[in-house]
């Protein structure tokens, strides 16, 4: 945890077409000085370091805790002082400062506040520690949700919030439909006999996770998935007769792909140009060092943001990265969202400033 | 890949993709690709088929065009640009915006330059500036030799500072052994040293003795500020687009930048005559401030005579300490040897 004590300096604003010296009488007001920003992260999102520089020139007090430490530790409640305090690097904080919140990243988590696992099994249940784990886990839940209730209460500002962090891709899918967007032909199946009808039917099938995090285990083989693949009939025919249910999807001609950050109704768009190289043609993520894609702002037909604001506000969404697939004929295919999706490769290649937004909007 | 058929395309637009930027100089324009760090140069014709480009279609350029060899040439040229992946055919160019030049940073000042001799600076008031002033990236150039207890005795004072990098330029001592300098990098990771003045023996004892970049050598002599602001070919930067962009809008070296020279004085750099103050008794927030002081940061290349016609003025870093008319603020830079006008570097 780093609290931040913020520095009075001035802060020249450069806008996109004048010049306009720095002027004293236009700093804007210093925030108030119980009011403190929490933002949950990891250790490696460097996003969050670039909206932190941009909240230190806004001169607003913030804490940073990231879910992958365990060096926060919860101290104690007390509800008729109204203070959770928090213990960080041998810092004290107490939440009840947080007004405003964002959600870079999915929150505290049980690493964060559980006490070292060994000492307790050892000191506590001798003979069960399985017993004592499982108790243990359902009490940290109970604890988390409360402290994340708790901040979110007093948040008046808030970006993203923990209930929508994991989104279930099903209904993702299923709700873009109701919301007008085209999605790509998807299949759920577990029998190698539906899964060659589909390819015989549609010809360009490809297989992704179902859950939204990366790798899954697929075949009995060799392989495991983490980024989109294409399956044909070969690669069909190493399957067992029967396989964990898997998602395939209809391939889209694409002609380019575009990548959005959602935030508060805006959509901030850039398309993504691979499709001149075979390493990247199915999923932009296989990364190709030599030539690098190409990224360049996009702007969205308004129907289609229509659409997007549309699908955000029935996840309750208020910020997401959203893939979408632009095929041959102009035809928009909504692929997926992710509520945590990173921002800096959209906004860096585009020069929106989105580190600069979501530190204006905290 | 098979060539483009232009026929085939005339309903079709061509253009540029946005992160390849065309800047016209008065014989030839380049085509700066910035993601990917490179240039091509084309003629000044082209340029101005590519404006006519950003709102007629290929089919309407293609009409404007007199006869047919000209058309072929306008599909050797689109070849050209598919083909280095500069540009491509598309039909909904109106979902295509350029880049907006929009410019900021977190950093109320971007970079510092201290320059040391014999008078020992206060360097715990300079760093606990600096660090006020959310500066990350500072530059020390000695042209007296320093000790390494004299440089650690520097480094004490970042103590409570967070810079992200610190660029020592140091004398070449007359005897000299890297272990203390490798031990003082190795414990203060954000720095690097960069001795020049190397003789040539030992110049060549030293280069690729040493594995890592955080110690390097040169030969250059330098001995003063005076040797700053050359431009030629290895000059120009192209970093990133946020510092092409800044590169198009500011001032390529004085954006941001605050100084002290040799005697404490605060400057824009050590080689302006102007001076704002001393440091012993002037906060540098307080000059950073003045209106007067930030009148660099805003002379931009397309300001500047001669290099406003030069086709590399968005990586070219400018220098407004010397110029070819001192008494002129927007005149070219003394020591660049660019003709735009022939498009040749005159090499003396
Ligand atoms: S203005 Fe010229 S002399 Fe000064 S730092 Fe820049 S290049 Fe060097
Ligand atoms: S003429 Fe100007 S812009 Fe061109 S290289 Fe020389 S200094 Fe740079």
């Amino acid at each position: 945890m780093i609290i931040h004590e913020a520095i009075s300096v001035p802060y020249l604003c450069v806008s996109s077409t004048k010049n306009i010296f720095f002027n004293p009488e236009q700093q804007q007001c210093p925030e108030n000085a119980q009011s403190m920003i929490l933002l949950l992260s990891r250790q490696d999102d460097g996003s969050t370091a670039l909206v932190i520089e941009w909240l230190i020139a806004l001169r607003k007090k913030y804490i940073r805790v990231n879910s992958d430490t365990n060096r926060m530790k919860f101290v104690s409640f007390d509800i008729d002082k109204e203070e959770l305090i928090i213990e960080q690097n041998g810092v004290r904080v107490n939440l009840a400062e947080v007004n405003s919140t964002w959600y870079r990243r999915r929150g505290f988590s049980m690493e964060n506040i559980s006490i070292e696992d060994t000492t307790l099994s050892k000191a506590v249940f001798r003979n069960n520690s399985h017993y004592h784990k499982t108790h243990m886990q359902s009490e940290l839940k109970v604890m988390i949700e409360f402290i994340h209730a708790f901040v979110e209460g007093r948040s008046t500002k808030q970006i993203g919030n923990h209930s929508s962090v994991e989104v279930n891709k099903l209904k993702v899918l299923e709700a873009a439909k109701r919301c007008g967007l085209k999605i790509p032909q998807s299949f759920i199946v577990t029998t190698k006999a539906d899964l060659v009808n589909i390819i015989n039917t549609y010809n360009d099938v490809i297989t992704k996770a179902i859950s939204g995090q990366g790798v899954y285990f697929f075949t009995q083989t060799h392989h495991y998935y983490s980024y989109t693949e294409k399956i044909g009939l070969e690669q069909a025919a190493e399957l067992p007769d029967t396989f964990f249910p898997s998602l395939f999807q209809t391939q889209i001609k694409k002609k380019y792909e575009l990548r959005i950050f959602y935030l508060r109704g805006e959509c901030y768009t850039m398309a993504i140009f691979s499709q001149g190289d075979k390493k990247t043609e199915v999923d932009f993520r296989k990364y190709n060092t030599k030539k690098p894609n190409r990224f360049v702002p996009y702007k969205l037909p308004a129907g289609i943001e229509q659409k997007l604001t549309k699908l955000m506000n029935e996840l309750n969404l208020d910020t997401g990265s959203i893939d979408i697939i632009v095929d041959r004929n102009n035809e928009y295919y909504f692929l997926e969202v992710n509520p945590i999706g990173q921002f800096s490769m959209t906004s860096v290649p585009c020069n929106y400033y989105l580190e600069k937004k979501i530190a204006e909007l905290l | 890949m098979n060539p483009v058929r232009l026929a085939g395309h005339t309903g079709d637009y061509l253009t540029l993709y946005a992160d390849c930027f065309l800047v016209q100089g008065h014989t030839r324009t380049m085509i700066c690709d910035v993601s990917r760090k490179k240039m091509f140069f084309i003629s000044n014709a082209y340029h101005e088929l590519l404006l006519e480009l950003k709102t007629k279609t290929i089919g309407e350029v293609g009409d404007m065009l007199e006869d047919q060899s000209d058309f072929e040439e306008f599909e050797q040229f689109a070849n050209y640009l598919i083909s280095h992946e500069l540009g491509f055919i598309t039909d909904n160019i109106e979902c295509f915006p350029p880049i907006d030049l929009v410019w900021d940073s977190p950093y109320s000042i971007t970079n510092a330059i201290i320059d040391i001799r014999e008078k020992r600076l206060n360097f715990e008031k300079i760093f606990l500036e600096l660090e006020q002033l959310n500066c990350p990236y500072v530059q020390i150039r000695a042209y007296s030799v320093l000790s390494p207890e004299q440089l650690q005795s520097i480094l004490l004072c970042t103590a409570a500072t967070d810079f992200k990098h610190m660029q020592f330029l140091l004398k070449f001592p007359q005897s000299f052994s890297i272990e203390p300098y490798s031990q003082l990098v190795q414990q203060y990771k954000m720095i690097s040293l960069q001795f020049h003045s190397v003789p040539g023996a030992d110049f060549e004892q030293l280069k690729g003795s040493y594995p890592y970049s955080d110690i390097s050598f040169i030969r250059q002599e330098i001995d003063s500020c005076a040797g700053c602001g050359v431009i030629n070919s290895e000059s120009f930067t192209l970093y990133s687009l946020h510092g092409f962009i800044e590169n198009i809008r500011f001032n390529g070296c004085l954006n941001r930048k605050i100084s002290i020279d040799e005697n404490g004085d605060i400057c824009n750099c050590p080689s302006m005559a102007k001076k704002h103050g001393n440091i012993d008794n002037t906060y540098l927030k307080d000059v950073m401030a003045k209106e007067e002081f930030q009148v660099y940061w805003h002379i931009n290349k397309d300001e500047v005579a001669v290099c406003k016609d030069c086709e590399y003025r968005y990586i070219c870093t400018d220098c407004r300490a010397y110029l070819t008319d001192p008494g002129n603020l927007y005149s070219k830079p003394l020591k660049c040897n660019y003709n735009p006008y022939t498009a040749k570097w005159n090499n003396q």
